[in-house]
């Protein structure tokens, strides 16, 4: 590649962290795929960058599963996006996903920094 | 449904486009606002956002997934498990598609036979109606003039009766003479057949003297040229106007008589029935041929089809019927013919089907125990093979895998299975219907009609699914229930199915040689049948015997007597041919009641036997080898002559040399007695028989010549008919053949039964002994262990032998004890296949217990050998 890399200090995302990510994103409302890159780009101060090729298949798959809903919408430039957002089963997941990575963050750390 | 899905996907990726379509413009929109120029942002966008292609794809995986994301992971690693077990997944498909195709083929001519409608308009609402002769012959084909015309008068349900007679006619056009057939119609006929002529016109009932032609005809003695119609021919020298040819597609499709030869050759002409001679009265054989002679060509018999009204049920119809009938067989029928004639009303798709339907069942019923047994044998190979895979089960159970799953993925296998199996046996089945087509046309009405089609497939497919979830439930059970912290604890990683699962698979293989049973008996019985029909008098050579049929028709032979001429000579120049050792004629048989009497003068006594009388010539027993019992051969000038049969011997006090015979247009004296043997139908009782010269016979009807020949009588058949055509070159002669080959050619539909139902049965029998076979090597393998320990103790060989093939003989024995039980209930069914064999035929049954037996032993003792050739030691370490 040509372009300089942007992201310097880029984190290789978890495998099967991406949907977590995206279902806490849509906590804060219904979402298009542009915003919801661009939400978890911000709030993780630029170092993590969703790759597109796994964003879009990702956002097709919570909703086969049920966890996420799509509807058509304006968007702020006056154009139709798809918006997505949590569903009720969506919800149980991210609060189950949430549990389950505070328990390996924890077990990870203690088994990284033995007391 | 396909459209529906189709439509949604096109929906969908029309979504995802402009989903990307909108991430790239806020993408470009955001990088012009800081600063970029529109090109360079688009640019960057595009390179950025990556491959869409590529992110399309992936994402239609999603869709996919989603749906039959299960699914499809279940087929994608059954086919891996299978192709990485080649032998087991070929012998599983290979058996399965025995049992689908051979269920395919079967089911594909019943449905052509049985299931499919007759190719007329209402064809359903058509009725057959004849005079049955319950007593003598049996046949349910001719009924009189006089009855058809009251009945056609006479009956309310019905809105079209038809009449029709067919015979072999000598036929001239543009100069050149042919034997062609033709039906002699009248009534209804042509709205009842839904016939339109393809040019031209259908003649009315009444006009005389005009004839339609079919198609083939057409383009056969016509040259296919359409001015033909308006020009004349003329059928056994009267002249015909033909008024039009029918279509190509027309089928004449009602039983033919038999008396007129191969009753498979295609109606080739039609032509009324001459309106005078149907009014005729009810008169004797000999008037009647002589009025048509007087009248025009007209049938010696004729057969009646008629169409019941919408609203008439079949047994309305029926019951008006019977009453009609009685009516007129009390106003016309002479008292003899009322003894032992019925009405006989049948729907016409069963008189075509006849006998067929019951063998047609039986062996639909026999096709469907081979599939089970097929199925038995594959689902004990899933079993055995799951039973290896209890640890890999318990495996994915432990890590998670939902027991829905677990059996989703058992049927999932299987159904694939049954799926390969399905499209294999279709093959198999198109390559068995062109043997069956051509082996069993002659036998089985409608036979040529057989094909693949829709409903055929539909069949195969449903058979295909039921076979695949019978074979999977087994299996697919099996963990439900199990125990999985005790199989993963184990370190065997076969035995800790315990023995249930094998007390399973012994209990289907015998269910497998019950089954096996059951056709073996079947097809034994139908075997001693056939050697019972074989079986003939010692000194019959069939094989030196020519057979052969002249028609004798045309103008010069309108008369008994120029045909009379013709005979004499036939037999003289047959007397003088060098190679021939006999020759004789048959003119036809007459059935009727023979007064034997003492002597010529005394006084008639009361109804003498019925007996067949048969007009020969004298030498025509000794040309087909009958065997002379009693008395001598009538001199070859002696008209009074006369011989019988034992049969016939038998029927009389006292003895038969010398007695007189009397009685219609009888006289004669009895001479000599023949020997009871089968000339003509391997499978007919065999009848009282009366041998008649036949100068003196009233008329005739179709003529048979018989030649029995010093050496080969095949070689010698281009002699004799040559010999034969050169008395008079118009006359042909037709199906010449050996004795032999007519006889055999008289069982045809039992030979055809007799080689589905022997192939159906060999095809049990060996899937039951490899059933047994997989059983007894399987718990060999399981128990190698056991068998380890015993020797080491100081088991014998010869006792480890014993013990597998008692574990094996305990559950074949049983299996044979239900076979024999229910063949005995079973057999019944196909009483009429039979003959002379009682269906409970004791030594057929035991043969059938035995061969089952032995095979069964073999099967067991094979393993049997390996369990004791195998050394103590390895035998121990064994897991």
């Amino acid at each position: 590649m040509a372009r300089p890399e942007p992201y310097k200090n880029r984190i290789e995302l978890l495998q099967g962290t991406l949907d977590m990510l995206i279902l806490r994103t849509l906590q804060w409302g219904p979402q298009h795929g542009h915003g919801i890159g661009q939400i978890i780009r911000a709030s993780s101060e630029e170092l993590l960058k969703i790759e597109h090729g796994s964003l879009y298949p990702a956002l097709h798959r919570l909703e086969a599963q049920g966890w996420i809903a799509a509807e058509w919408k304006a968007s702020e430039f006056n154009r139709r996006a798809k918006y997505y957002r949590l569903t009720l089963a969506g919800k149980k997941q991210l609060t189950a996903e949430r549990s389950k990575w505070d328990l390996l963050v924890k077990t990870i750390a203690r088994v990284m920094r033995p007391a | 449904m396909k459209f529906w899905t189709f439509l949604r996907r096109k929906r969908r990726e029309d979504e995802l486009d402009e989903e990307i379509r909108h991430h790239l413009a806020i993408e470009i929109e955001e990088r012009i606002r800081s600063g970029a120029s529109p090109e360079e942002a688009t640019r960057d966008s595009y390179r950025d956002f990556g491959n869409q292609l590529l992110i399309k794809d992936v994402t239609r995986d999603v869709w996919r997934c989603a749906a039959l994301e299960s699914l499809g992971q279940d087929v994608r690693y059954c086919l891996r498990l299978l192709r990485r077990n080649p032998g087991f997944t070929g012998i599983v498909i290979l058996t399965l598609a025995l049992g689908i195709g051979m269920n395919t083929a079967v089911f594909s001519v019943v449905d052509a036979v049985l299931f499919r409608p007759v190719a007329y308009p209402g064809a359903e609402r058509l009725v057959w109606l004849a005079d049955y002769d319950f007593k003598y012959s049996h046949v349910d084909n001719e009924v009189s003039r006089v009855a058809f015309l009251a009945w056609k008068n006479q009956a309310r349900s019905f809105d079209g009766m038809a009449a029709y007679g067919n015979q072999d006619l000598a036929l001239m056009a543009r100069g050149e003479a042919g034997q062609e057939r033709i039906a002699s119609i009248t009534g209804d006929f042509w709205s009842i057949t839904g016939a339109l002529p393809s040019f031209g016109r259908l003649f009315r009932p009444e006009e005389l003297n005009t004839i339609v032609l079919s198609y083939g005809l057409f383009e056969r003695r016509s040259g296919a040229d359409a001015r033909v119609i308006g020009n004349t021919l003329t059928v056994n020298g009267w002249p015909f106007t033909i008024v039009g040819v029918l279509p190509k597609s027309f089928p004449f499709l009602f039983p033919q008589q038999w008396s007129a030869g191969d009753e498979r050759r295609e109606v080739d002409a039609f032509i009324p029935v001459p309106d005078a001679f149907m009014r005729l009265p009810e008169i004797s054989w000999r008037q009647e041929v002589a009025a048509a002679e007087r009248l025009g060509p007209a049938p010696h018999a004729i057969c009646v089809v008629a169409r019941r009204k919408p609203s008439v049920s079949f047994e309305q119809a029926r019951t008006e019927m019977q009453i009609i009938w009685d009516r007129v067989a009390q106003a016309s029928y002479p008292g003899w013919k009322r003894e032992f004639v019925r009405l006989s009303a049948t729907p016409l798709k069963e008189k075509l089907v006849g006998d067929t339907r019951r063998s047609l069942i039986v062996l639909l019923g026999a096709v469907v125990f081979v599939l089970l047994i097929a199925t038995s044998n594959v689902v004990n190979l899933l079993l055995a093979r799951a039973s290896t895979r209890h640890k890999e089960i318990a495996i994915r159970a432990a890590v998670g895998a939902a027991r829905k799953r677990l059996i989703s993925q058992f049927l999932v296998e299987s159904t694939l299975l049954a799926f390969l199996g399905g499209t294999a046996g279709l093959i198999l089945a198109h390559w068995g219907l062109g043997v069956l087509v051509r082996l069993g046309s002659a036998a089985i009405p409608r036979l040529a009609e057989t094909k693949i089609d829709p409903p055929v497939l539909l069949f195969t497919l449903a058979v295909s699914l039921t076979t695949g979830i019978l074979c999977g439930l087994g299996p697919a059970i099996a963990p439900w229930n199990a125990d999985f912290n005790a199989t993963l604890k184990s370190d065997r990683r076969i035995f800790s199915a315990g023995t249930s699962g094998l007390r399973v698979r012994e209990g289907l293989v015998a269910v497998e040689l019950a089954l096996a049973i059951v056709l073996l008996t079947g097809a034994g019985l139908l075997l001693k049948s056939f050697w019972q029909m074989n079986a003939s008098p010692s000194g019959v050579a069939p094989a030196k015997s020519l057979v052969m049929r002249i028609s004798l028709s045309g103008p010069r032979y309108n008369a008994w007597l120029p045909k009379q001429v013709y005979l004499h000579e036939l037999l003289r120049r047959l007397g003088t041919e060098r190679g021939v050792e006999a020759g004789g004629v048959d003119c036809g048989t007459f059935n009727t009641s023979v007064q034997v009497t003492s002597s010529a003068m005394a006084p008639p006594g009361e109804q003498g036997p019925f007996a067949a009388v048969r007009f020969v010539s004298p030498g025509y027993l000794r040309a087909i080898g009958a065997p002379l019992v009693k008395g001598r051969w009538p001199a070859d000038n002696d008209l009074f002559a006369v011989l019988v049969n034992e049969t016939f011997a038998r029927k009389l006090s006292g003895d038969p040399i010398g007695s007189h015979i009397g009685g219609s247009f009888l006289s004669g004296t009895i001479v000599g007695v023949v020997a009871d043997f089968k000339y003509w139908q391997l499978d007919a009782e065999t009848s009282p028989e009366v041998y008649y010269p036949y100068e003196r016979a009233p008329m005739s009807l179709s003529t048979r010549v018989v030649v029995r020949t010093a050496g080969d009588a095949a070689g010698a058949a281009p002699a004799i008919r040559k010999l034969i055509s050169e008395i008079d070159p118009t006359q042909p002669v037709y199906e010449l053949q050996t004795l032999e080959q007519a006889l055999a050619d008289s069982i045809t539909p039992r030979r055809f039964n007799l080689f589905l139902l022997g192939t159906f049965a060999a095809t049990a029998l060996l899937l039951a002994l490899i059933g047994i076979y997989g059983v007894i090597a399987y718990s060999v393998t399981r128990r190698m262990h056991e068998i380890g320990i015993r020797m080491a103790l100081g088991a014998r060989r010869g006792e480890i032998v014993w013990m597998v093939i008692r574990q094996g003989m305990a559950f074949a024995l049983l299996g044979i004890a239900m076979g024999l039980l229910a063949a005995l209930g079973l057999t019944r069914l196909m009483a009429s296949m039979l003959y002379e064999v009682k269906t409970d035929d004791a030594s057929t049954f035991a043969a059938v217990a035995l061969l089952l037996g032995a095979a069964s032993l073999f099967a067991c003792f094979v393993p049997a050998l390996r369990a004791a050739a195998a050394d103590p030691l390895v035998a121990l370490r064994h897991e």
